[in-house]
């Protein structure tokens, strides 16, 4: 086990070129430039949008990250008054999001309205809250999912209640689901789905990382209708060490929330609160990763604070979860490495069973976590792997 | 007797971006969008300024007869109320508010008369690519006209 994390792995290190900085041949990846143009100030954003309409074919599919991301840069460029033919379809752009985002809306009006009618403790998290208290506008950012915070012991009812109601199809999670994992997903019709988590953080499901969250719990406003939310404190902590969903499928999209996370409530974020979090959970590599990442894009992290999370006592966790992030040159074994990460995710949760029985226990956590139909398919996924290293790993 | 109206919140989400108002019935699935006097017709029935005080603060921006001023915004409040976007006040409603007069805002434009734009099948509008099956310059939910079409 290393002393201590390496330098690179806790942003010591000296700033890497900034991404989405156009260079001196003009040339920067076009999703990067994007992003650029949405979260840097006047010149540098206009110059990253001028390089990204000459390199992006307007005529050509955009894929879903640059979509997703075009409100967002609508917002930006309306802020600079930037004039150019594009905006007049990224305006219909924002348009559609706002209607869709509406009807999301209404229907989560009754979804709270059916919780609290069967008397359970809920708090709304996610993408919701983001665009509703910190974007303030429904066309900034489509709302892909809700997700709702409730407590271990009511994640059943909440679920038997609104699939009872009509408002979502699947069956409430079994008691073996609760135990091993840490959320579950619902269809809920015409194009919305609703996650129930019973954990905050897929990372650190356990009791005391829960109750962070759940005192970070405010009041809002839903159309008139009383509504909790997270903090933007805690939804900060909850994007830079949750959201692997998100950060995995649209890198930048994650990005952009973060900083705007950051940038909210007009005050910088409660550095050391997050520091202090991270480190009693064994996440402060993580965290250092993910804010180092960010400082690329302009998140003025104080120094202090990646040193404070350097000198957080080695653990296991912290070690197999820096193995978990760190390259390698053969994809395939860093495929099977950053799966690892669900070891270290075990080590932190909640979950206390004796030395001998722990294997069985994470097995069925692995299986749980992985979205495996038993532990059988784990032993076939990894004997394929041990026979075919150069197979990607399926899971 | 001077008319005020509400916007029916209970029902309505309504943004204003850009200098258009977009706003959606949230029981029907109706969305609406108006611009240019339009749009400030909606802001300031959100400020609860009576028809007489809009009617007022028209007549005194734009060079028109009063009367066709009048008879456009009546037009407009009607569409208004009509597709459940506002709902007029009674006579034993609250007193007005006393708001201050509107910001003057940039030099006037031309007139041109307040229209809502409504859009109720929105099944066909959803299906459109935003960015490859609209008009370019005006954007969703506007679809691109095809070759030869006036």
């Amino acid at each position: 086990m290393p002393q201590g994390l390496a330098p690179e792995a806790i942003g010591l290190a000296p700033p890497t070129v900034v991404r989405g900085r156009i260079d001196a041949s003009g040339h920067a990846a076009p999703e990067d430039l994007l992003l650029r143009a949405i979260t840097a100030s006047d010149a540098e954003a206009r110059a990253a949008f001028a390089a990204w309409r000459g390199q992006v074919d307007l005529d050509a599919p955009l894929g879903d990250e640059t979509m997703a991301l075009l409100p967002l840069l609508y917002a930006s460029l309306q802020k600079l008054a930037v004039e150019d033919p594009f905006m007049g379809r990224l305006k219909g752009v924002s348009r559609r999001i706002w209607y869709e985002n509406g009807v999301l809306l209404e229907r989560v009006g009754r979804v709270v309205a059916a919780l609290s009618g069967a008397g359970l403790k809920w708090v709304l998290t996610g993408e919701l809250p983001l665009v509703l208290f910190h974007h303030q506008s429904l066309s900034a950012r489509r709302i892909g999912q809700v997700d709702v915070l409730l407590r271990p012991g009511e994640a059943e009812r909440a679920a038997t209640v609104l699939i009872r109601q009509g408002m979502m199809a699947g069956a409430p999670p079994r008691p073996e689901e609760i135990a091993y994992n840490h959320k579950k997903r619902f269809d809920a019709g015409a194009g919305m789905a609703i996650a129930l988590h019973w954990h905050a953080l897929a990372a650190a499901a356990n009791g005391a990382a829960d109750e962070f969250f759940w005192h970070a719990a405010q009041e809002g406003d839903l159309d008139g209708a009383p509504i909790h939310r997270l903090s933007t404190q805690a939804m900060l902590l909850q994007w830079l060490l949750g959201a692997d969903g998100l950060r995995e499928a649209m890198p930048r999209l994650w990005i952009a929330d973060a900083l705007a996370l950051a940038g909210g409530d007009r005050q910088a974020p409660d550095w050391a609160e997050l520091a202090d979090f991270a480190i009693r959970q064994k996440l402060a590599g993580r965290l250092a990763r993910r804010l180092r990442l960010l400082t690329e894009w302009g998140l003025p992290v104080p120094d202090a604070i990646f040193r404070r999370l350097g000198q957080a006592r080695q653990s296991l966790p912290e070690y197999v979860d820096w193995l978990a992030s760190g390259r390698r040159a053969d994809r395939h074994r860093s495929a099977l490495l950053r799966r690892s990460a669900v070891l270290a995710d075990y080590l932190r949760s909640g979950r206390r069973t004796s030395l001998i029985a722990r294997p069985a226990d994470f097995s069925h956590f692995v299986r749980h976590r992985w979205g495996l139909q038993g532990r059988r398919q784990l032993l076939s996924i990894l004997l394929a792997k041990l026979r075919h290293p150069a197979r990607p790993l399926q899971a | 007797m001077d008319r005020r109206f509400w916007v029916n919140r209970s029902a309505v989400v309504s943004e204003i971006i850009d200098g258009e108002a977009i706003m959606m019935h949230q029981e029907t699935g109706d969305y609406f969008s108006a611009d240019g006097t339009g749009c400030q017709i909606w802001q300031w029935i959100g400020e609860g300024r009576s028809r007489d005080e809009m009617l007022g603060h028209l007549t005194r921006r734009f060079a028109r007869e009063p009367d066709e001023i009048a008879g456009a915004l009546d037009s407009f409040l009607a569409d208004l109320v009509n597709h459940r976007l506002v709902q007029e006040l009674g006579a034993d409603a609250a007193p007005a508010p006393q708001l201050a007069a509107p910001e003057a805002g940039e030099p006037a434009a031309e007139y041109a008369a307040p229209v809502l734009n409504v859009y109720t099948d929105m099944r066909d509008l959803l299906l459109l690519d935003p960015i490859h099956d609209v008009e370019e310059e005006a954007g969703w939910p506007m679809p691109k006209r095809a070759v030869g079409d006036s």
